[in-house]
């Protein structure tokens, strides 16, 4: 029965990427297929690269990637939408536990793709190696379990497509009353043709930069300058790809005028939010940096893709600024009402303007 | 030593120029009554001959003179650029709506950058921040220390 439990939650695990038919009654086989419609990969040559992290749990069991697994694929996308000449594959260790049981595997899955630019879908095998340990027992395991399901973008650019490959998995295992911390999101660039190179280091950039802002996350209250150096090496990486391929034409799904780093925005703005919730951690020179990195990366104002999300920033942002400029006060630091007053400027924090250049002497 | 006659607007001086024809200037936008006489030794012709309008940032810093872009005209995806500071690590550009929201900003050592931060200028469709409608625009130097020695007027811009 335990066994049971553990098996369905490693398996509904791996259906994050490679939803497996059958996994059991905890994960439901099948997964519902979103409508045809944009967002989609435009025709091309396309190679990207995911990271899967996090953990599932319910029913008695968990299952955790044990360490941040890479996933790689390239497909055509022909001119009608048809996904055509696609590869995956991936490798990690994954950890279960549950009462008395607990078991550690290397994981691996390769297969096909298909289906369309709007949602690519995978097919293939999941080869699981490792061993269980039941109450002190310890059983070998090596399993070969069919892989399928699918992932669609969510950023359309005609060089760069982003969004997140663990979606579909995750609704999956929500419906079946399983609690989900696992992401998958990912990065495809075009290429100019199957074979072909990314820019140089696209793979580890990626890979590095999710784990980065994925651990300033778990952090808490970061080092400003951290955040701040983040956001500067995200841009300058996706402009990197952005300028390597000359498409013009091809659709997107980008609004004019909005930033185009979505994953990197919304984990910087959870980590702004979290993190100024208690702003004495930070000075006013932190402060000063935060806000202009959010500025930044888009994570506040009109260029910001989420606009709810920038609102939340925003508050965060002006409460912190507020309660440095009343420290200020308190303390006559003009240096600091100066900051103070150059970061109410900036964001256009104008309540705050006026009091802070009279703590300056301004 | 270079003498220009100037129309309504005062030209700021950076702290180089300063040092260099021993006097100081008056650091103020377009809208003040400013002297019609400026002394302008070491700014380059092209920087000189542009006016600094803007409302001016009273904060008791040295001036800092912005380059372009320009006033109006300006394009989506401007260049902006400023003279150097003496002693300046880094310098700060915030760019705002006319309503006040923070379009984008920028923090680095150079002392010019396009629009969303592009080391080159992209093509129309790439991604980003864009100017499309009025805004204005402010920079500020910082010391090896982080603290702010200059700054430059806050300057309207227009696409």
């Amino acid at each position: 029965m335990r066994r049971g439990v553990w098996a369905s939650a490693l398996l509904g695990l791996v259906t994050v990427i490679v939803p497996a038919p059958g996994a059991g009654a905890a994960f439901p086989a099948t997964v519902p297929v979103p409508p045809d419609a944009s967002p989609a990969f435009p025709p091309g040559t396309w190679k990207g690269t995911a990271v899967a992290k996090g953990s599932i749990s319910g029913h008695g069991a968990s299952a955790f990637w044990a360490a941040p697994t890479v996933m790689t694929f390239e497909f055509d996308v022909a001119p009608d939408g048809a996904v055509t000449n696609g590869i995956w594959s991936w490798a990690g260790p994954i950890a279960s536990a549950a009462e008395g049981v607990e078991g550690n595997f290397d994981m691996s899955g390769s297969g096909t793709l298909g289906g369309t630019g709007a949602r690519v879908e995978l097919s293939g095998i999941v080869h699981m190696s490792g061993s269980v340990t039941v109450q002190g027992n310890v059983y070998p395991v090596e399993n070969d379990s069919p892989a399928a399901g699918g992932f669609s973008p969510t950023t359309v650019h005609c060089a760069v497509v982003s969004g997140d490959m663990a979606t579909e998995g995750q609704q999956a295992q929500t419906d079946a009353g399983m609690a989900t911390s696992v992401t998958a999101p990912f990065m495809a660039q075009r290429i100019a043709g199957p074979g072909q190179g990314t820019v140089p280091g696209f793979e580890e950039t990626y890979v590095e930069l999710v784990m980065t802002v994925e651990n300033l996350l778990a952090t808490g209250q970061p080092a400003a300058a951290d955040v701040v150096a983040l956001a500067e090496r995200a841009e300058a990486f996706y402009q990197e790809v952005f300028a390597s391929a000359g498409c013009p034409d091809a659709p997107t799904n980008l609004m004019p005028g909005k930033q185009p780093y979505g994953y990197f925005i919304e984990l910087i703005s959870q980590i702004l939010i979290t993190a100024l919730a208690d702003p004495s951690g930070y000075t006013a020179d932190d402060i000063h940096a935060l806000a202009m990195a959010a500025a930044r990366i888009g994570a506040v104002g009109p260029s910001a893709p989420d606009p709810e999300l920038a609102a939340q920033v925003r508050t965060v942002l002006f409460d912190a600024v507020e309660s440095k400029l009343a420290d200020a006060q308190a303390e006559q630091d003009k240096d600091a009402c100066t900051i103070v007053f150059l970061t109410a400027t900036a964001m256009g924090f104008t309540e705050l303007v006026g009091p802070a250049q009279a703590c300056a002497g301004g | 030593m270079t003498v220009k006659r100037t129309r309504a607007a005062t030209i700021t001086l950076s702290v180089a120029s300063l040092i260099a024809v021993g006097s100081l200037a008056p650091h103020v936008g377009g809208a003040s009554t400013a002297p019609s006489t400026t002394v302008v030794a070491s700014v380059p012709a092209s920087v000189a001959t542009q006016d600094q309008r803007g409302e001016p940032i009273e904060l008791g810093l040295t001036p800092l003179l912005l380059i372009g872009p320009a006033v109006t005209g300006a394009g989506e995806r401007p260049e902006f650029s400023w003279e150097p500071v003496a002693g300046a690590a880094t310098y700060s550009l915030a760019i705002l709506t006319a309503a006040d929201e923070p379009l984008w900003a920028w923090e680095g050592a150079g002392t010019t950058v396009i629009l969303g931060g592009w080391a080159t200028t992209p093509i129309p469709a790439a991604p980003g921040p864009l100017l499309t409608a009025d805004a204005k625009w402010f920079v500020v130097a910082f010391d090896a220390q982080g603290l702010p020695i200059a700054n430059s007027v806050m300057r309207p811009i227009a696409p």
